[in-house]
């Protein structure tokens, strides 16, 4: 049963941040972008956490989010979104989707490995 | 006013004038007296049948009048009306009757029989029914009418068959008529008939003049009876006389016709003739005169039968008839409008009785009225002004109580209740200020006593006790008594337990026990058996939001007691109050306490907060760190520590965004600043984790570039500062300006360093280290050859470098020179590569560096052994291990981070290591000071006082060196031109001995040192005399003191008059310059006073400047 769903379309940020959670005992998925993201979410409803790159080709992330709380429905599952920069319009869409807060990237795993397991838990 | 009128009456207001009126006055009074004894009700129940019985008056009059009215009105209605109705009737059908019987005769028509008829019966029946009337019976007048009315129609109904056979029957009906065809028209028929028989019996004649003569005579004779025939039957139609006249005249014709034939021509007469002749005559004869009675008969007045009945009989009849019933309908009429003018007048005396009567009610309406209102409404305005009155406190006001009916009495209520109300009011005032004195009291006993007086003053009782619960709330115990009791006799005062005696009972219950006599008292006595006396008492519990706490117990003499119901409320008032002041003064003792305690609180607290606040302000205006917090948007918070200000050297700190007040002009990318900015969007006004998500983002220390190009070292720490909705309102940010840290930090790393190669050197001695320098520069030079000569590895090169550097390598590990041992084994290493692979890249330029860098710490243990330990000057500073140990013990056991430490633990070793290989200025100057007072006295001057002002600088070995000859020269150059003799330094107010001064002090990141005196000073205008002798400037030349001054420096120049073996030689001044430039520095002459115009002297001081690096300063 997957916990947590990495979605980028660099494969270097997506192996390391999958790999920094499935080396932590995570049991991690993949998709390559917003669409794949978004087939994926809602194929794995019991997903916890899900990290979202907010730059990609086919579907953005944002837009993805947005998506699967009103397509797909799921109201609970926490989102943190992966960015290099900020932006207010950004932050007030994610906002409106009700997701948990952004990363600044490049991520680093240790300062979120703690939170990370309590929001899986719960 | 009703009082007052009662009042007045018997008094002397209103004395009677006369007796009669006396009389009137007393009968008033009297009756007045009399009405104030009846009761309102009765009054009310008189005035009402008064006014009950005129309305039944009213009622049975009007009731009374109405129903004669209304059986004369049905009288006319029902009789007389029908009556006339019907004698009108009649008079109408008598005319429709005689009209019928007129048409019927004239037209024959049966309509107008059947009418006639009808109508005929109609009258008999209509005069019968009038006749049954009650109103004809009734009058015999009338009747008389009615009964000649009936007679009349009973003699027209006689008529009545014969009326119909006139009708029916022409020749009854003309008599004419029936005699004629009986008597005449035979006759004449006869006649007309033997006429014309004799006519034709002519014609079998002969016609000659007589026969036609005669033929002509009976045509005349038939002509002429034919035409008298004719006229009466005209006369029978017509009734005219002219026709009457005209029989005559054709009768007289026709006798001469007859008599003609019958005369003359009996001859002619043939028998046919003769007989029909004959016949005639006998007609002729009897016809005339039967005609002249046709005649007369038809022309009497009887000529026909019913037009004569009719004229004669039936229309006087019908006239008489109608007549009476004219009368009938008369009287009839007369007796209706003679009841009509009754019944009129009739209506209107009812009307006069009904509007007498109902004045005579609206009247006694008034009476009764007025009546009321006086005997009611009027007290009742007295008692409604006393209530008023009462309403606004006048509660003295006298109320009229006399009356004895209903309003008596209420003016009795409300004078009792005028009077309770006074008592309450007296009571309340009492209530009111017994609480207002238990309330000022202090004293909870003196609350109780005062309780006890109060209510004994108000119920006369004789004494009082207070008994109150004890702590557990199981007894009753006496606390207070009144009037006041010694404490001795209370010894005794017994308990009483709950339900137990009066008190118990009054507590246990809640409520007053009023016993007027303990005597009479049942359950007092078995309570209580000991005290037969008769007394009486009041227990009053003490009650206070439905909790007891004790017992108020007041007794006295029987019957002096006075305790009613109203009381009560006064007594539980009282305890209550007492209760309440009581419980208050133990309350407030115990507010005083918390007071007490809380204030002190309040004030440690407030106190602590004080200087809580005031620590962080002035951490914050004090503390060497800049403290600031930004907010959402990035904005800085306007609360900040003031340091923040100096650090960033800007004072617009407050809501400016911290990405341009921080990271202005820094060494981090535009990546780096925009992964700040980012992250710092990322976490502000986010939940806590999102700091811990993005924290790698914040720099922690990086460096800045300042106005004027210096450059500053920032350490951040970033700390968020959370809601507790887990919110990061604000990131709290740390500054540090770590720049003198991490320059001390360095320093100390030198230092070590420093002292790691003194150490290492020491210990091997100089002989040793020197021999190992010249080897290994020797080895170095070799390999910067092989090196720079070859283009590629060849095995012999190679191997010659190796073993070169192998060699240097070894023999500084031998030595302990560790910090070579390292280079050098790079180096080596790169060689070592080349020596087993020759195939490999000949790096020349790497090769070229690692050697440089070897050579570099080969030569900077050089250096520091030459300057620190070749050249120990007397002064210097003892220089062994165990020093230098102890050296480097101070730097590795300082804490790196404390900036004061490291720098006094910097200063330390820099103090003492710095003076390894320095000399001190007054060591340096020693000798030159020594021969000052002998060169004076050469000079013919007095000693002169020397100053020395080292400032705890030291001065490098070989600077030294240089600073003995530059200021041998100095010192005796002011001794020989500066300083005067005594005699006339006495003359110019100056002391005889002068003063020679050398200060050194730290300027502008070098060493200044100043030698000065308090000679003449400079001479400028011989300055330049000789300068222009010299031709070093144009005598007209306009020079400052200052262009004047630097021709010091010229060489050859000089103002002394003779030049001495001492100075004055010019070569002086020059040659210093030399000196001192040749170490870096330099060399001005600088005047310590403004320049005074044409001054041929001029004070001033040499100034030798130095680098930094000449000079060590020691604390």
């Amino acid at each position: 049963m997957a916990q947590i769903l990495v979605v980028d379309d660099s494969d270097a940020v997506r192996s390391q941040v999958s790999g920094f959670f499935s080396t932590n005992g995570f049991s991690v998925i993949t998709a390559v972008d917003g669409k794949d993201g978004l087939a994926k979410a809602s194929s794995n409803p019991d997903i916890k956490l899900i990290f979202a790159d907010v730059n990609m080709p086919n579907m953005d992330g944002l837009t993805m989010v947005e998506k699967i709380r009103s397509d797909v429905g799921n109201k609970t599952v926490n989102i943190i979104m992966l960015t290099t920069e900020s932006d207010a319009n950004m932050k007030q869409r994610g906002k409106a989707a009700g997701i948990k807060g952004w990363i600044v990237k490049p991520f680093n795993g240790a300062n979120v490995l703690e939170t990370v397991k309590k929001m899986v838990a719960g | 006013m009703h009082a007052n009128t009662l009042e007045t009456t018997p008094g002397s207001g209103l004395q009677p004038k006369t007796p009669f009126a006396h009389r009137w006055m007393a009968v008033l009074f009297h009756v007045h007296a009399l009405m104030n004894k009846v009761t309102i009700r009765k009054k009310i129940w008189v005035s009402f049948g008064v006014l009950v019985v005129l309305l039944v008056a009213v009622g049975i009059t009007a009731f009374n009048s109405l129903k004669a009215n209304k059986e004369k009105l049905s009288t006319l209605v029902n009789d007389v009306q029908p009556a006339t109705e019907l004698s009108l009737n009649l008079v109408d059908q008598l005319d429709r009757a005689s009209a019928s019987l007129g048409f019927y005769l004239l037209s024959k028509e049966q309509v107008h029989k059947n009418d006639y008829v009808s109508n005929l019966s109609k009258i008999t029946q209509s005069v019968q029914t009038l006749s049954a009337m009650r109103i004809v019976r009734d009058d015999a007048a009338t009747f008389k009418m009615v009964d000649e009315v009936q007679q009349g129609i009973a003699k027209l109904q006689s008529y009545k068959e014969q009326m119909l056979v006139f009708a029916s029957d022409d020749a009854k009906n003309v008599p004419a008529l029936g005699f004629a065809s009986r008597e005449v028209n035979p006759r004449a028929q006869t006649m007309l008939q033997s006429l014309q028989e004799m006519l034709l019996a002519e014609s079998g004649e002969s016609a000659n003049q007589e026969r036609r003569q005669f033929l002509l005579d009976m045509f005349s004779l038939r002509t002429n009876v034919a035409s008298a025939l004719n006229e009466l039957r005209i006369f029978l139609a017509f009734r005219a006389d002219a026709n009457k006249e005209n029989f005559r005249s054709y009768m007289e014709l026709a006798v001469r016709d007859a008599s003609k034939l019958n005369g003359a021509s009996k001859s002619l007469l043939n028998f046919e003739q003769e007989a029909s002749f004959e016949n005639f005559n006998a007609a002729f004869k009897e016809w005339g005169p039967a005609a002249e009675q046709v005649m007369k008969i038809h022309g009497a007045e009887d000529w026909r039968q019913d037009a004569y009945i009719i004229r004669k009989d039936l229309s006087p009849l019908v006239l008489q008839i109608q007549d009476r019933l004219t009368a009938l309908v008369k009287t009839q009429h007369d007796f209706s409008v003679e009841s009509s003018s009754q019944l009129t007048l009739q209506v209107s005396h009812t009307q006069y009785i009904v509007a007498g009567l109902i004045m005579l009610g609206m009247v006694c309406a008034v009476m009764v009225g007025f009546f009321l209102t006086r005997t009611i409404l009027t007290p009742i305005d007295a008692l409604k002004t006393s209530a008023a009155q009462l309403a606004h406190g006048h509660l003295d006001q006298e109320i009229d109580t006399r009356r004895s009916d209903e309003l008596g009495s209420l003016a009795h209520s409300f004078s009792d209740m005028r009077d309770a109300i006074r008592k309450k009011i007296d009571d309340l005032r009492v209530l009111n200020v017994t609480g207002q004195t238990m309330a000022s009291m202090h004293d909870p006993m003196k609350v109780l006593e005062h309780a006890l007086k109060t209510m004994r003053a108000h119920c006369d009782v004789e004494w009082g006790s207070v008994y109150l619960f004890n702590a557990e709330k199981s007894l009753l115990e006496v606390k207070a008594y009144s009037p006041a009791r010694d404490e001795s006799a209370v010894h005794d005062a017994r308990t009483f337990k709950l339900g137990e005696g009066v008190a118990g009972r009054a507590a246990q219950h809640k409520r007053i026990i009023y016993i007027p006599d303990t005597t009479q008292d049942h359950q007092f006595e078995a309570q209580l058996g000991d005290d037969a006396s008769a007394r009486a008492i009041i227990c009053v519990p003490m009650v206070d939001n439905n909790e007891i706490f004790g017992v108020m117990n007041f007794c006295g003499d029987v019957g002096d007691v006075k305790f009613v119901d109203s009381d009560r409320e006064f007594a539980e008032t009282i305890a209550r109050t007492a209760v309440v002041s009581f419980k208050n003064i133990h309350m407030l003792n115990v507010i005083a306490e918390q007071n007490r305690t809380l204030e002190q609180k309040v004030e440690s607290r407030t106190a602590e907060l004080r200087q809580k606040t005031n620590d962080i302000n002035n951490m914050l205006q004090n503390m060497h760190q800049g403290i600031f917090t930004i907010l959402p948007g990035r904005a800085i918070h306007p609360e900040y520590s003031a340091y923040l200000e100096s650090i960033v050297e800007d004072k617009n700190v407050a809501n400016s965004d911290v990405m341009d007040l921080l990271f202005r002009n820094t060494n981090l990318g535009s990546n780096a600043l925009s992964q700040i900015s980012a992250a710092l969007d990322a976490i502000l006004g986010e939940e806590s984790m999102m700091f811990d998500f993005n924290r790698h983002c914040l720099v922690h220390e990086f460096t800045r570039t300042m106005s004027g190009g210096r450059t500053k070292i920032l350490e951040l720490d970033w700390d968020p500062i959370v809601s507790e909705t887990d919110v990061i309102e604000k990131l709290m940010v740390t500054v540090r300006d770590v720049t003198e840290l991490r320059g001390l930090q360095a320093e100390a790393e030198k230092q070590k360093s420093e002292l790691q190669v003194i150490g290492q050197i020491l210990s091997v001695g100089q002989d040793k280290f020197i021999g190992f320098i010249k080897d290994a520069t020797r080895f170095l030079d070799e390999n910067e050859k092989l090196i720079n000569a070859a283009s590629n590895a060849s095995a012999d090169i190679v191997a010659t470098l190796f073993r070169n550097m192998h060699t240097i390598k070894g023999n500084a590990r031998t030595y302990g020179f560790m910090g070579i041992t390292d280079v050098a084994h790079e180096a080596e290493t790169s060689y070592d590569v080349l020596r087993k692979n020759l195939d490999s890249f000949w790096d020349k330029s790497k090769m070229l560096e690692e050697l440089s860098r070897t050579r570099q710490r080969i030569e900077s243990y050089a250096t520091i052994n030459k300057e620190k330990l070749s050249n120990t000057s007397s002064d210097g500073v003892y220089v062994d291990l165990m020093l230098i140990d102890k050296l480097r013990v101070v730097l590795e056991h300082v804490n790196e981070h404390d900036v004061s430490a490291l720098r006094s633990a910097v200063k330390t070793v820099k103090s003492i290591s710095g003076a390894i290989g320095t000399e001190s200025i007054p060591a340096l100057l020693d000798a030159i000071t020594r021969s000052m007072p002998e060169l004076a006295q050469k000079l013919g001057k007095v000693a002169p006082h020397i100053v020395i002002k080292d400032n705890g600088i030291r001065l490098a070995v070989e600077v030294a060196q240089v600073m003995k000859n530059v200021f041998t020269h100095g010192f005796r150059n002011a001794m020989d031109h500066g300083l005067e003799t005594g005699a006339e330094r006495k003359a110019h107010g100056k002391p005889e001995r002068g003063t020679i001064t050398l200060d050194v002090r730290e300027e502008d990141g070098g060493v200044v040192l100043a030698l000065s005196d308090d000679g003449r000073g400079l001479a400028l205008r011989k300055l330049k005399e000789k300068a222009a002798a010299q031709g070093l400037v144009h005598a007209n030349a306009e020079l400052n003191d200052h262009a004047l001054a630097d021709l010091v420096f010229q060489s050859g120049v000089s103002t002394a008059a003779n030049v001495s073996d001492i100075s004055g030689r010019g070569v002086g001044m020059d040659a210093i310059r030399k000196f001192v430039e040749n170490l870096g520095g330099k060399v001005e002459i600088r005047f310590t006073k403004k320049s005074t115009s044409d001054a041929e002297f001029r004070p001033f001081e040499s100034r030798i400047i130095l680098p930094a690096a000449c000079a060590v300063k020691v604390a």
